[in-house]
């Protein structure tokens, strides 16, 4: 009740913030948006009926030339749909980011990488091997007293085709970085449950611990035994297995390194999305919908219990 | 053909045999291991209850014997950590130590200037970490246990352990009365 409660009013606060604050300022956005969206019909008429006059207009004997050109002018609205909104939501972006941090006191937002994170996730096992990294919307801050970092992440794996080198995703979503409530000097990585246990790594063996629901949903490697269970107490197992129904995600990743506590959740989306040419930038249920986001990763904190210190 | 037959069967029961062995001394090694690693964590809090007693002496003048009690408590334990098995008496001793400074705990309440001080307050913290360590080292020690009980009574390993002369160990279990429910008015009086 007593989040729901905090929810609710932080809620509130936000409405008032959106109506008062942040509509005024982007409204001027709203006649860009059209622009853009006019642009983009225009161009793809255009491209529509440059694809149709080859088609059947001109003899271009070469097939392989011919499939090349026709690609690349079905791909052109797609680029340029991209970069339109890409374009507009980062005019939107910093005022909406920065009313949002506002609502739960000290955030900073910011877009792009922040330095040496990507090696300390690989160090703490918490993301896949990757060729490529791209950082989009990152939060920094303290909620009740925890620090935590939210960053929105793609990695991505390189792969030899027919055709040359392409990039597939392999982990898409958050990498949240907290404080965690107790000190501890060992490692241990929380996985999905797996027929066999693969060891993230060679020094951690795979445990077995008293909570049967638990046992059935992750695996747990750890270089110290009683350090790992110093860390997952029976009521933070129980925790864990709640805060993996509260996410509608199926892979949540936890990694318990250097006192810190690192949460992978794919999502397998963009997160905090706005800015989209079809639908008006002042319908208040994109705003919500990121609000709400926001704060099912906060709430993370209060399901945890990590602004307590009583052991459990 | 035959004769390989025989002998490839017979290899392959032997190694078997030899493969449940291994693991049956592995898991026996594990149950000590987690043991040694309680011994580890009961040193630390051995090693705090001194400083915590010297601190809560200067304040606490009427659990004079309360201190006095954990003062030899401790002394036993410490004497006893050194003398290997023993380890019916280790967790016997292991309980009335905690029971104790539960009630030096609960006696701290009682006198505000202790509680505000903060060596007593760090100290306090750092016990009560040691604590959830030994409790951590305890569910070690019960998950090789299982492991062993299971190896020892389930067949065939059971056969073997029987050969090898290894027996099911106890667990780490609380007292009865640690398993009822706590009565408020027994305290709030």
């Amino acid at each position: 009740m007593e989040i729901n409660k905090d929810y609710q009013d932080k809620k509130i606060e936000f409405c008032k913030n959106l109506h008062s604050k942040i509509f005024p300022k982007i409204e001027p956005f709203e006649k860009k948006r059209l622009q853009y969206f006019l642009i983009f019909i225009i161009v793809t008429l255009l491209d529509l009926f440059l694809i149709l006059f080859l088609h059947f207009c001109v003899e271009i004997n070469d097939f392989k030339a011919k499939a090349h050109l026709l690609t690349l002018l079905f791909s052109i609205p797609f680029i340029i749909y991209v970069f339109l909104q890409k374009q507009l939501e980062s005019k939107i972006n910093k005022t909406v980011m920065r009313q949002i941090c506002k609502s739960f006191g000290s955030f900073k937002w910011s877009k792009g990488k922040l330095p040496g994170d990507d090696a300390l996730y690989k160090l703490a096992l918490i993301i896949p091997n990757y060729d490529r990294a791209t950082h989009d919307d990152n939060f920094l801050g303290t909620y009740k007293d925890v620090d935590i970092l939210i960053d929105e992440v793609n990695y991505e794996q390189k792969i030899r085709t027919k055709s040359g080198t392409s990039y597939v995703s392999v982990f898409r979503g958050l990498v949240i970085s907290l404080k965690f409530n107790k000190n501890f000097s060992s490692h241990t990585v929380v996985k999905n449950n797996s027929l066999f246990h693969f060891s993230p790594s060679r020094n951690l063996k795979h445990t077995e611990l008293e909570d049967v629901r638990f046992e059935k949903l992750f695996d747990v490697y750890t270089d110290d035994e009683i350090e790992a269970r110093y860390i997952l107490t029976p009521t933070f197992m129980d925790r864990l297995n709640n805060l993996k129904s509260s996410f509608k995600s199926s892979n949540i990743t936890c990694s318990f390194f250097k006192n810190s506590l690192y949460i992978a959740i794919s999502t397998n989306r963009d997160m905090f999305f706005m800015g989209s040419l079809v639908k008006s930038i002042l319908n208040e249920k994109i705003y919500y919908k990121i609000f709400d986001e926001f704060y099912s990763v906060l709430n993370i904190i209060d399901v945890l219990k990590l602004n307590q210190k009583i052991g459990l | 053909m035959i004769t390989t037959i025989v002998l490839v069967g017979f290899l392959f029961i032997l190694f078997s045999f030899y493969g449940i062995y291994v693991g049956l001394i592995k898991k026996k090694n594990k149950v000590s291991e987690a043991f040694a690693s309680i011994d580890v964590q009961l040193k630390k809090r051995y090693s705090l209850i001194p400083n915590i007693l010297t601190i809560a002496g200067k304040f606490m003048e009427h659990e004079k014997s309360l201190m006095t009690e954990l003062t030899e408590l401790r002394t036993k334990a410490v004497d006893l950590s050194s003398k290997k098995g023993k380890l019916k008496e280790k967790i016997a001793l292991d309980k009335e130590i905690s029971s104790k400074m539960g009630q030096l705990m609960v006696s701290v309440e009682n006198y505000p200037q202790l509680k505000s001080d903060q060596t007593m307050v760090t100290a306090m913290q750092t016990y009560n970490e040691v604590e959830e360590h030994i409790s951590a080292a305890r569910r070690f020690y019960n998950s090789a246990v299982l492991e062993l009980n299971n190896a020892v009574e389930i067949f065939p390993s059971s056969m073997i352990a029987v050969m090898c002369g290894i027996e099911q160990q106890e667990y780490f279990q609380v007292d009865e009365i640690e398993r009822k429910d706590v009565n408020a008015s027994d305290y709030l009086k």
